[in-house]
């Protein structure tokens, strides 16, 4: 690959960008829509779970939201509902634009749209009956994976078709970690489906298989959409080229052959060679930090990122900087020590909700921010930039929040643990009610998300979004049906 | 590109490419090495990827030797054969006075292992005296069906348990004991005279 | 030209790898473990009540706060020989040359010397006694043999083999059983004796040492010198089994035939590895899961009720057998005051699993480790 890279400049696209923008223009902005109404409905979700740490006899009666039931409802609706959604649209239209293409059979993307969002809604109501596999990451139950993998195949197809009617003689590192996301969906997803829930594997297998299927799909599922976001627009919006494709496809093959196997747990009940090798993958998991961090600083070096003006490179210097860190937890993960202290402590799933907002969700609200407005052909534009810009601050401070309470407050509770302290449980409690507030943040700027989409479609018809506008019509909106 | 009230950009620079600078050859060289060692270290450690091998226990060798010994675990085997037993000679080995003799330091149990394996095979009736006592009891061939180490586990078991600190009894010598019992052509229930006739020497 | 498809290729090759090394590799590794535990035992799975348990453990998300996993730690090794086998001299041998142990063999030959001299003290006072005997003699023998075994107890007494072996740090060898019979030891010594000697090695074994430093010895033991013995770990920095949160570690042979393994995350709530052998009353169980902060108890476990029927009581109405109680200060009472609890199919299909979550007995593959006073660094701090 990296022979070809005989073009120094950006090269222009052979096909008008707005024409590839009309064509995403209908399925793209169902996927963007349907995520962030389940991104609400995932952080919702998560608050009132959470909130029972604070009093945990709140709601107990139910047996419909327990504790466990609520955790992994918030969780499918983030990971399908809004990381799905929004990482498939966001697939499409960057592979379009990255081939010069306009989008291929839109009519699968919809059909597909749909399954999937209907496959979402089934793990939802599955979970809520009691139905969930048991495993902490993966809470698909066999009917909506099922839907899920359909429907993933029809916007793959139509995806795969896009790029393969390639006009570029070169493949941007994007699109590499676009199609491996695409691959690798149904790969996890099929894996974990017939070995853990279809037909399952006996119960002391199914705890490496469980942990690989979770671990792949946040590092390379997740992984590769977020990165891809972040290789193509840090390079486009500041319209330098990429520092080094070499280095990318290092970072990107390391990615793909060490995702699986990191971050097991030094005291899971697994032989000790499976503990060792995932040792092994976390330390060498320091190549893909290097390789990834050091291409973007060459790329973006002297852009003060975080400080720019430009609200989508602020997104990706966030998201950029979450992966980085939790990339570094990754390989701080090898050290046993280090593991044993912090393994059933809130840190990891701290680190997980920190990859799923600070890294994941910022790099799609920052994409959506470009992409959303390009798609009406510069017709209509954000109602205001001011208010998107809170979704920004929101959920950088939430990502913060948790990303202190999960390492900082964990490391008394995996001491209490150790020591077997009488206050361990307080200690256990403590770094959850204090992410508590971090999940309010993430409410919100989800409740925002959706409002300024919602907007974008209303001023598309039309209607004067502006806040002042908007204020006067509250009204009017309450009574077409709410904010869609 | 035209632009109606809007407060973004919407120009854009083209599609972004990809640069050809080269990685460095000395990241290559760490990355080989530490990629060397780190093979060498899970080489070291891996523990021949055996699935019994959980941590803290760092090797098979090791976990085999955690392991009870064969000694121990042919005895737990015959402990368990001994339910089979327990009903007539008891939990505790004492049998039933002036009915079941004991197997409590009796010298018919700590004796020659091929004659308490002839009386599991074949039963036994008859007054015998044991450890100066006398019974006339009747036992029924128990183990008949038994394989040569489920009888080696059992007798192992009675000779070992309560005190009675014999050797353990190995298949091989329960094999013996068989193709005495076919030689001396005996079938049937034993008693003290045949037992002596077919060569398991019984004590006074 | 076109390289398209070949990221395919490679992505499905770079996936692979971890596939094979994370999904089948352990998969067909399971596949083939045994389910015997060697002793004519076996692992069985889970039947009535308990395995519908596990359903009402997994469709609640009681995996989210509570674990499976209890950990392994730092531990030392303590050999135990129980039998000589059939080289005596070699065993001695390999024992002294790896732990200096001889002076355990000193310390029984000197009491061995002891005992000698109270035979010979006791049979002087007998001959000074008897009838026509040389009555000065025997006296003067008396007084030598009362010597001698002031001499052979304070010769015995010299011998400190605890405090040179710990100071060394050295792990020392377990005489047990008939093991002192077969040094020679005096069987019929005093009780203080006994004690001194049992003392004396319970002193030197502390366990001290990783396998790395025992294997050879181990190996020599059981194929050149045929000795019995049993390798006793000892925890030291073992928090899971020091604070009593299980016995042993967790194995991958414990979720052998769950349906669906349930290791956890997270232990908000405690580790549940071995709570079927820490939590054996039923109704303690019931309570907790029923409301967990019933009778003023410190925990934030949310209450569990609707897996109960729940009825007001009748006036001064006795509670029935099944009805889950607390005790407080004024007696047992219901753990919902005015009303009758009582555990639903559920409740007690989920009690009934929890109580066959144990890890108290050792598996081949994992002893239950040893926790001794003298193990314990934590304590004190």
């Amino acid at each position: 690959m990296s022979e070809e890279g005989t073009h120094n400049a950006p090269s222009a696209p052979e096909v008008n960008p707005e024409e590839i923008n009309a064509s995403c223009r209908g399925p793209v902005l169902f996927l963007f829509m349907s995520a962030a109404l389940w991104a609400v409905q995932a952080t919702g979700v998560g608050l009132l779970g959470s909130f029972k740490m604070h009093v945990p006899g709140f709601l107990a009666d139910c047996p419909f939201l327990t504790y466990g039931r609520l955790q992994a409802n918030a969780w499918v609706a983030f990971l399908y509902g809004f990381a799905g959604n929004a990482g498939l649209g966001l697939t499409l239209w960057m592979l379009s634009r990255l081939r010069g293409m306009p989008l291929s059979r839109p009519g699968f993307v919809f059909a597909g749209a749909f399954l999937w969002n209907a496959g979402v809604t089934a793990a939802m109501v599955g979970i809520t009956m009691g139905d969930q596999p048991g495993i902490a990451g993966y809470e698909l139950p066999a009917y909506a994976s099922r839907v899920l993998l359909i429907g993933q195949a029809f916007i793959a197809f139509s995806a795969i078709i896009t790029y393969f009617s390639r006009r570029h003689q070169q493949l941007y590192p994007s699109s590499w970690f676009l199609i491996a996301a695409l691959v690798a969906f149904p790969w996890i997803v099929g894996t974990a489906h017939w070995l853990l829930v279809e037909t399952p594997v006996r119960g002391a297998a199914q705890i490496p298989v469980a942990h690989w299927a979770v671990t792949s799909l946040q590092q390379i599922w997740l992984g590769c959409i977020g990165l891809a976001a972040i290789l193509y627009f840090i390079p486009k919006i500041t319209g330098r080229e990429l520092y080094s494709r070499q280095w990318a496809a290092f970072g990107f093959w390391m990615l793909l052959i060490l995702g699986g196997w990191v971050n097991l747990n030094s005291g899971s009940p697994v032989p000790v060679w499976s503990i060792k090798l995932s040792q092994y993958a976390s330390a060498l998991f320091i190549f893909v930090l290097i390789a990834i961090g050091w291409n973007m600083r060459q790329t973006a070096k002297g852009v003060p990122l975080l400080g720019s003006n430009d609200l989508t490179l602020q997104c990706m210097g966030f998201s950029l900087g979450a992966w980085l860190i939790t990339a570094l937890f990754t390989f701080g993960n090898a050290y046993s020590d280090w593991n044993s202290l912090l393994q059933f402590t809130y840190a990891g799933t701290a680190m997980r909700q920190f990859f799923a907002w600070g890294f994941f969700a910022m790099a799609m609200f920052g994409a959506v921010y470009y992409v959303a407005p390009r798609l009406f052909s510069g017709e209509v534009d954000w109602a205001c930039s001011g208010t998107y810009k809170w979704i920004f601050r929101l959920t950088a401070a939430g990502a913060l929040v948790i990303l202190l309470a999960g390492l900082g407050m964990s490391y008394g509770h995996g001491h209490a643990m150790q020591a077997g302290s009488a206050d361990v449980l307080k200690k256990a409690l403590m770094p959850m009610r204090i992410a508590f507030l971090g999940e309010i943040l993430f409410f919100l700027s989800s409740l925002i998300f959706l409002g300024s989409i919602a907007c974008l479609f209303f001023r598309n018809y039309g209607g004067d979004c502006s806040p002042m506008a908007l204020i006067r019509k509250c009204r009017l909106v309450k009574t077409t049906g709410g904010a869609e | 590109m035209e632009e109606k009230h809007s407060n973004l950009n919407l120009k854009e620079h083209g599609e972004p490419a990809a640069g050809n600078s080269q990685m460095p050859v000395s990241i290559m060289v760490v990355l080989t090495l530490l990629g060397y060692i780190g093979c060498y270290k899970v080489d070291e450690l891996n523990a021949n990827f055996a699935a019994n091998v959980h941590a803290p226990f760092g090797s098979p060798d090791e976990v085999a030797s955690l392991a009870p010994s064969e000694a121990e675990l042919i005895f737990g085997k015959g402990k368990q054969i001994y339910a089979n037993c327990q009903g007539c000679h008891q939990p505790n080995g004492g049998g039933t006075p002036g009915q079941i003799p004991p197997l409590v330091n009796s010298s018919w149990v700590k004796g020659d292992p091929k004659l308490a394996a002839a009386i599991v095979l074949n039963g036994l009736q008859g007054p015998i005296a044991v450890n100066g006592t006398p019974y006339n009891g009747a036992m029924t061939a128990v183990g008949a069906a038994w394989s040569d180490e489920e009888i080696a586990a059992v007798l192992t078991y009675i000779r070992q348990a309560w005190g009675n600190g014999e050797e353990l009894v190995t298949a091989d010598q329960v094999a013996e004991a068989r193709t005495m019992i076919k030689d001396s052509g005996h079938q049937g229930t034993w008693n003290k005279a045949s037992l002596d006739a077919a060569g398991f020497a019984t004590p006074e | 030209m076109n390289k398209s498809p070949w990221i395919f290729l490679g992505v499905l090759f770079a996936l692979s790898l971890s596939w094979w090394g994370m999904v089948f590799g352990p998969a067909s590794q399971v596949n083939a473990a045994k389910v015997d535990l060697g002793d004519g035992t076996s692992l069985r799975p889970r039947s009535g009540l308990a395995q519908q348990g596990e359903q009402i453990y997994r469709e609640n998300g009681c995996y989210y706060c509570h674990t499976r996993t209890a950990t392994g730690g730092t531990f030392g090794y303590e050999i135990q020989i129980t039998q000589f086998g059939a080289d005596e001299d070699l065993t001695r041998e390999i024992i002294g040359e790896k732990y200096a142990a001889k002076k355990i063999f000193e310390k029984a030959f000197a009491f061995k010397a002891v005992a000698a001299a109270r035979d010979a003290k006791k049979a002087a006072s007998e001959e000074v006694k008897a009838e026509g005997a040389d009555v000065e003699a025997a006296e003067a023998a008396l007084e030598q043999a009362a010597e001698a075994l002031k001499d052979a107890k304070e010769a015995a007494n010299a011998i400190k083999i605890d405090e040179t072996l710990i100071a060394l740090g050295i792990s020392g060898v377990t005489i047990e059983g008939d093991l002192a019979g077969e040094l020679g030891l005096p069987i019929e010594m005093s009780e203080g004796d006994k004690a001194e000697v049992a003392n004396a090695t319970f002193a030197v074994s502390e366990g001290v040492e990783q396998w790395e430093e025992i294997k050879d010895t181990v190996r020599a033991l059981k194929d050149r010198a045929g000795a019995q013995f049993k390798l006793l770990p000892l925890a030291d920095d073992w928090p899971d089994v020091v604070n009593g949160v299980a016995r042993r570690q967790s194995v991958s042979r414990d979720f052998l035939f769950d349906a669906h393994a349930m290791p956890g995350v997270m232990r908000v709530g405690p580790c549940l590895s071995n709570v079927g052998a820490r939590q054996i009353d039923l109704n303690a169980l019931y309570a907790k899961i029923y409301n967990s902060q019933a009778g003023g108890q410190s925990s934030h476990m949310p209450p569990y009720k609707y897996l109960f029927n729940v009825r007001a009581a009748e006036e001064d109405e006795k509670l029935p057998a099944n009805a889950v109680t607390i005790s407080t200060e004024d007696g047992v009472i219901s753990v919902e005051s005015g009303f009758v609890v009582t555990p639903t199919t559920k409740a007690r299909a989920l009690a009934a699993y929890l109580q066959s979550l144990r890890n108290d007995k050792g598996l081949p593959e994992a002893p239950l480790p040893d926790v001794r006073e003298i193990s314990n660094p934590k304590e004190g701090e």
